[in-house]
């Protein structure tokens, strides 16, 4: 049987870029909990310290890994808001487009992190 | 015939882009890593020192982007740029890159980046006798004045395309012939001519010296175009 995506997350969007190969998800997906999940808090601090440029080349650097794990919504807010970071002063002009993010990565980071255990629990499972 | 494996480096400052690329290299059985880099600057200096096939090229990265990369290239290996934005499409145009691929990367994408990388590349093996036509191929025959001209593969020296006409140069004769650099292309021994240029192929065994993007044959200089640079550095004995 081949292997199932969350509906949480884009799975039609996951199934076309992993069709028949979850050993490439798994490697993915990881490779976002170690390096996207850690660079979260800077984002936000950088938000909270109006440092615009700085919060902008972090949104570029980190959005593409959003589109690799299902989290397509997440990909578009942030390009959204990196695109917006041209035409502002300050940051705080985003705060209600920023806040959206925050409580979407706090519904979607977990389901991230369960669909890393289901894959992994996956490849145990199959033969050789 | 040899199946081809195209050297690549993989640059990108995001880490999750950079394993997508890298497992579909593995997967495709067809790509060799050469290296992964997501800081520009170190893969600028790998650069410097190796001669490899294609890059996959993020475009906005901190510190030196992917176009700026490519400016400070002494030569130019095929490019596949790799970005979330099609903003660039027009540049990456005017850079003749290969290939332009919009992140997210599916697998099928990756192979037709692939495949154009292939078509770009000289077959690293030479054709045998029967391949190439057998005893008797190292003389063409050339339409010119109504006449058919025979020229010796051996005596010449290159061949410069000037709109839809050919100009074959040897020591001692300049023929013009209707003709494409394509068809001219093919029935030439690819183990000892190169395109170099969109309107020059050179006899590699009668270039006398090259210096940054030019060639000497016979006292002409003939420039190298950035995109041809990579493939005429690896065909020659540089110790």
């Amino acid at each position: 049987m081949s292997y199932q995506f969350s509906p949480e997350l884009d799975h039609a969007k996951l199934d076309e870029l992993y069709l028949g190969d979850p050993a490439i998800a798994r490697e993915v997906f990881s490779a976002f909990i170690t390096e996207t999940s850690p660079t979260l808090p800077g984002l936000q601090a950088y938000f909270l310290a109006d440092e615009k440029d700085e919060f902008r080349r972090l949104i570029h650097k980190i959005k593409p890994g959003f589109l690799y794990v299902g989290l397509t919504d997440i990909f578009e807010k942030m390009s959204a808001v990196e695109s917006r970071c041209d035409s502002i002063e300050s940051l705080h002009s985003l705060e209600e487009e920023f806040n959206g993010i925050i409580s979407l990565l706090g519904d979607k980071m977990p389901v991230v992190h369960n669909e890393l255990e289901k894959l992994k629990l996956y490849s145990v499972s199959q033969p050789g | 015939m040899k199946t081809i494996n195209i050297k690549v480096i993989l640059i990108d400052d995001d880490l999750v882009s950079l394993t997508i690329l890298e497992n579909f290299c593995r997967k495709s059985g067809r790509v060799e890593v050469a290296g992964t880099f997501n800081d520009p600057a170190q893969a600028l200096d790998f650069l410097k020192t190796n001669i490899i096939d294609a890059v996959f090229l993020d475009v906005e990265m901190p510190g030196l982007s992917g176009f700026e990369l490519l400016d400070r290239l002494t030569y130019l290996p095929r490019i596949i740029l790799t970005t979330s934005k099609t903003d660039y499409a027009f540049t990456a145009f005017q850079y003749e890159v290969t290939d332009y691929l919009k992140k997210p990367i599916t697998y099928d994408r990756f192979i037709r980046s692939i495949n154009k990388i292939e078509e770009t590349m000289t077959p690293s093996v030479i054709p045998d006798k029967e391949e190439m036509g057998g005893a008797g191929q190292k003389d063409i025959f050339i339409r010119s004045d109504g006449k058919l001209v025979r020229l010796s593969m051996d005596d010449l020296l290159y061949v410069e395309c000037i709109g839809d006409y050919v100009k074959y140069i040897s020591a001692d004769k300049k023929i013009v012939s209707h003709a494409t650099m394509k068809s001219v292309m093919e029935k030439l021994d690819p183990a000892i001519f190169l395109k170099v240029h969109r309107s020059f192929i050179v006899n590699t065994r009668k270039i006398k010296d090259i210096q940054d993007n030019t060639l000497v044959i016979n006292g002409n200089l003939i420039p190298i175009s950035r995109s041809n640079k990579a493939e005429v550095m690896q065909r020659l004995n540089i110790l």
